[in-house]
């Protein structure tokens, strides 16, 4: 009896604290919590994923037509208008970044549109093997030696020993030959080929990814869920942004084998195009569009409605601080990153520090605050 | 009918010793002196709960170790990691290969299906305790506390007649009384100390981390909308503390006893529902059946009238005497006698290192949640949402060399997150990290880390002094870690 006594006092103490303490969070805000997460799992799916596709399946067809037109007619008129659309169509392509939603299908795409460097050497082997040079032939192909890297060396570079952006004139005359006019426009129909299958798979008409996307509310240990996908991707792109492609050039080696302190502007994102700065801010645009779902209901929204905080403010608009002071430091570094491997140095370091504040806020916080634990590893208890 | 123990006959009948034993002392309670309580503690007892725990337990880990196996945890765990955490002391552990691996998890399924039979029943225990404990001992990363329970509950038990009931083709004897008492003990000192884990203002106040994960839940189907309920995360918190604290207790008395099982295994099921936490929750909704007396079970086995069964406990009418088995006395004598106490002495260790253990934390500076001394083997459990990210920055004072050592490179992604929140796994990698840089030929480099960490919702802050070279400074076991920084830094 005494024991049941002091349960009831126990519990109703719980039920009194209970009641003050969650004055701060009104029925009403929770109610709309669920209703925000619902209208940013849609927002970002028909306003920002959706669109992001179809985008850059425009864009690659864009680039198609320019190669082709390119190859059949290599002119600088006709040159500079395929290293215009190939810019267009890699910005696209690094605004979808943040969007390779962590799925084995997706990562197959993206490493048939995208996986840099490009095996030069190997693609120069390939063109002198006298097998016929078409789609079917890119189709074999590893990685390294598809998509929109490739094209870059072939419409910017004059041949293996590039160091950089080469000459109008270098560039025509290597494209005088044939098999590596093929080889371009192989490429390119290649991306285009997969541009519009991942397009597809997302498609609400094809495979609905788009759907799935909505209908995976947010239940953030569930790595299926669509929260725990966004936040883990958030992570890895940011983690890529620190490490590879400011780290690497800029010499902060991050194993022993690496030389430290050895900067090396040909492992910039894209040496020969040198639009790695455009593309690293692409990249944070596609941080952006996830967290403002590009104006409508976005990921800042539903933090709002959890009342998480970071240092005092909105996470949300902490995040989207952290995303412009990255992009900040980066641009302060000058017209490009292959330069400034050499003559800003200590830019190098300050981007890299900027995108390491950002990668802290992303991994740790906002993991934390939406309770999506950063890992692919199922589990079988509680560690305490 | 009625449930045993609902008339007041039967209920004076039992109390004094529990578990069905009848003697002379039973019905007339006696003042707890030192001969009454150890009259108490060896009164000879219906066997039955012992070998029906014995049964449970022994099935249960054989399902587990299965699930391991099926889902091909064994490799993603302990062997693709390039390296791994120990324990203090148990760096010496072997790695497995592969098929070494497999073997063991193999042999954990033989083991506890053996035990669950009875026959040779300490053998397969041993087996069993030696097999699953060499598994946790691979990596600390992999620490769970349900794991941990196991372990210790296995040893507790090889100085308990496990096999003393429900043997095929063997008669069942009596056993002390204390045998049960000590499973009894064991499993209550976890629900207690997982409740008082839980009086910390984070929990109490703060209503972290439920608030964290039960908003992360409000998309689920049926349950979402009363998850999101704007008083839940306090209620369930504050109902989860009184839960685990006083449970034992009603588990304990006999009449508050089903209704508290019936709430113990609803807190488990929602527990199993709603975070994603594997086979503990099964793992308790056995241990707490360990409270059910002898004649409970009879009444629960009479009812399912299973032939089986009936012949396996000897039907309710059999005497509780040493049937079948002349050579078991009901008084232990001569040698048995000084087995039994020599066993009542090493399970009474056993226990005393359960109530001492878990209460270390108290003598930390800090918040346990945070620095994490004293927090393993303390049953804090689900008490912490913790999220890190560490980078390791290697410097050779010889050349000025720098390097910025990313953790996800050699670890998989699991330890790197178990990594990052724990200061003694962040010690650990600065010094694999220092191997590394000696093995290509850098003696003596300098680690500092530069680890953030976010607790419970709080903004995230530096957990280690990042100005400290970590190959320069001890672990730091027992004591406190003076590198860690236990305020706002």
């Amino acid at each position: 009896m005494r024991w049941t006594f002091l349960l009831v006092l126990l519990l109703s103490f719980g039920l009194s604290v209970s009641l003050v303490a969650c004055d701060g969070d009104t029925q009403a805000a929770i109610d709309d919590r669920a209703a925000v997460r619902t209208a940013m799992l849609a927002d970002l799916a028909n306003n920002v994923i959706g669109p992001a596709h179809t985008q850059f399946a425009a864009e690659a067809a864009v680039l198609q037509t320019a190669v082709d037109a390119f190859v059949a007619d290599p002119n600088a008129t006709t040159l500079a208008a395929a290293q215009s659309a190939w810019v267009e169509a890699a910005t696209q392509w690094e605004r979808l970044s943040a969007l390779n939603l962590p799925s084995i299908q997706f990562g197959l795409y993206h490493n048939r549109i995208s996986i840099w460097p490009t095996d030069v050497f190997e693609v120069e082997q390939l063109l002198t093997t006298g097998d016929a040079i078409d789609v079917a032939l890119v189709n074999r192909q590893g990685s390294n030696k598809r998509g929109l890297p490739v094209l870059e060396y072939l419409l910017f570079a004059d041949g293996m020993e590039a160091q950089g952006r080469a000459s109008d004139d270098a560039i025509l005359a290597v494209m005088q030959s044939a098999n590596r006019q093929a080889y371009a426009s192989a490429v390119a129909a290649d991306v285009v080929a997969k541009a519009n299958d991942l397009a597809d798979v997302w498609s609400r008409d094809g495979g609905d990814e788009l759907g799935m996307f909505e209908a995976a509310d947010s239940e953030g240990r569930n790595l299926q869920s669509s929260v725990s996908r966004i936040v883990n991707e958030m992570a890895m792109v940011t983690e890529d942004l620190r490490y590879v492609l400011l780290g690497r050039p800029f010499g902060i080696a991050r194993n022993p084998e690496e030389p430290g302190g050895a900067p090396d502007a040909m492992r910039v994102q894209t040496p020969y195009a040198q639009v790695s700065k455009q593309l690293f801010e692409a990249n944070l645009d596609g941080l952006r569009a996830l967290v403002t779902a590009n104006g409508s209901t976005g990921l800042d929204d539903y933090l709002d409605t959890l009342d998480a905080t970071f240092g005092g403010e909105p996470l949300g608009t902490a995040l989207l601080a952290e995303i412009d002071a990255t992009e900040a430091a980066v641009d302060a570094l000058g017209p490009t990153i292959f330069d400034a491997v050499s003559t800003n140095p200590t830019g190098g370091q300050a981007a890299h520090d900027a995108a390491g504040d950002l990668l802290r806020i992303v991994k740790v916080d906002l993991a934390n605050q939406l309770g999506v634990s950063i890992t692919f590893s199922d589990n079988d208890g509680d560690s305490g | 009918m009625s449930m045993p123990g609902s008339g007041t006959e039967l209920q004076t009948a039992l109390r004094p010793t529990g578990d069905g034993a009848v003697s002379a002392v039973a019905s007339v309670p006696s003042p707890l002196t030192a001969n009454a309580l150890r009259e108490r503690l060896m009164a000879p007892s219906d066997p039955l709960v012992l070998g029906l725990f014995r049964i449970a337990f022994g099935v249960v880990m054989a399902l587990s170790a299965l699930r391991f196996i099926l889902l091909d945890w064994g490799a993603a765990l302990y062997v693709e990691p390039v390296t791994r955490f120990a324990y203090p002391g148990f760096g010496w552990v072997p790695r497995p290969s592969a098929v070494v691996l497999d073997a063991v998890l193999w042999t954990q399924v033989a083991a506890a299906l053996g035990f669950a039979v009875g026959r040779g029943a300490k053998v397969w225990l041993a087996l069993f305790v030696v097999s699953f404990t060499y598994v946790e001992l691979l990596d600390a990363t992999t620490y769970l506390n349900h794991y941990y329970f196991v372990s210790a509950l296995g040893l507790l038990m090889l100085f308990l007649p496990m096999n003393a009931a429900l043997v095929p083709g063997r008669a069942s004897w009596r056993v002390p009384a204390w045998t049960f008492g000590a499973l009894r003990v064991h499993v209550g000192l976890v629900y207690f100390f997982a409740g008082v884990a839980k009086l910390h203002p984070d929990w109490l106040i703060d209503a972290q981390p439920l608030r964290i994960w039960l908003a992360a839940r409000g998309g689920m189907p049926v349950i979402g909308p009363v998850l999101d309920l704007a008083w839940m995360p306090w209620a369930m918190s504050w109902a989860g503390a009184v839960f685990d604290l006083s449970v034992a207790f009603f588990l304990w008395n006999r009449r508050t006893r089903p209704w508290a099982y019936a709430v113990a295994f609803a807190f488990h099921a929602a527990t199993y529902v709603l975070f994603n936490i594997g086979v503990f929750p099964f793992v308790m909704m056995v241990a707490a059946l360990v409270f059910f007396e002898a004649d409970q079970w009879r009444w629960v086995l009479g009812r399912l009238r299973s032939p089986r069964l009936t012949h396996l406990n000897g039907g309710q009418a059999v005497p509780l005497t040493n049937e079948g088995d002349s050579s078991k006395s009901v008084a232990p004598t001569g040698a048995e006698a000084m087995r039994t106490g020599g066993a009542f002495a090493l399970a009474a260790v056993l226990l005393a290192l359960q109530l001492v253990v878990p209460l270390r934390h108290w003598l930390y500076p800090g918040d346990r949640l945070w620095t994490e001394e004293g927090y393993r083997f303390a049953w804090h459990v689900m008490v912490a949402s913790k999220t890190g990210h560490a980078t390791f920055l290697v410097r050779d004072p010889a050349t000025d060399r720098r390097w910025t050592i990313l953790p996800s490179d050699d670890l998989t992604a699991f330890q790197e997150k178990e990594m990052a929140v724990q200061p003694d796994f962040i010690w650990q990698y600065a010094q694999h990290v220092e191997r590394r840089f000696q093995a290509v030929g850098y003696d003596d480099v300098e680690v500092r880390a530069e680890v953030y960490v976010n607790l419970n919702g709080q903004d995230s802050r530096l957990l280690v002094d990042p100005d400290v070279d970590l190959t320069a400074v001890g672990r730091y076991v027992v004591t406190p870690k003076p590198w860690i920084y236990r305020g706002d830094p």
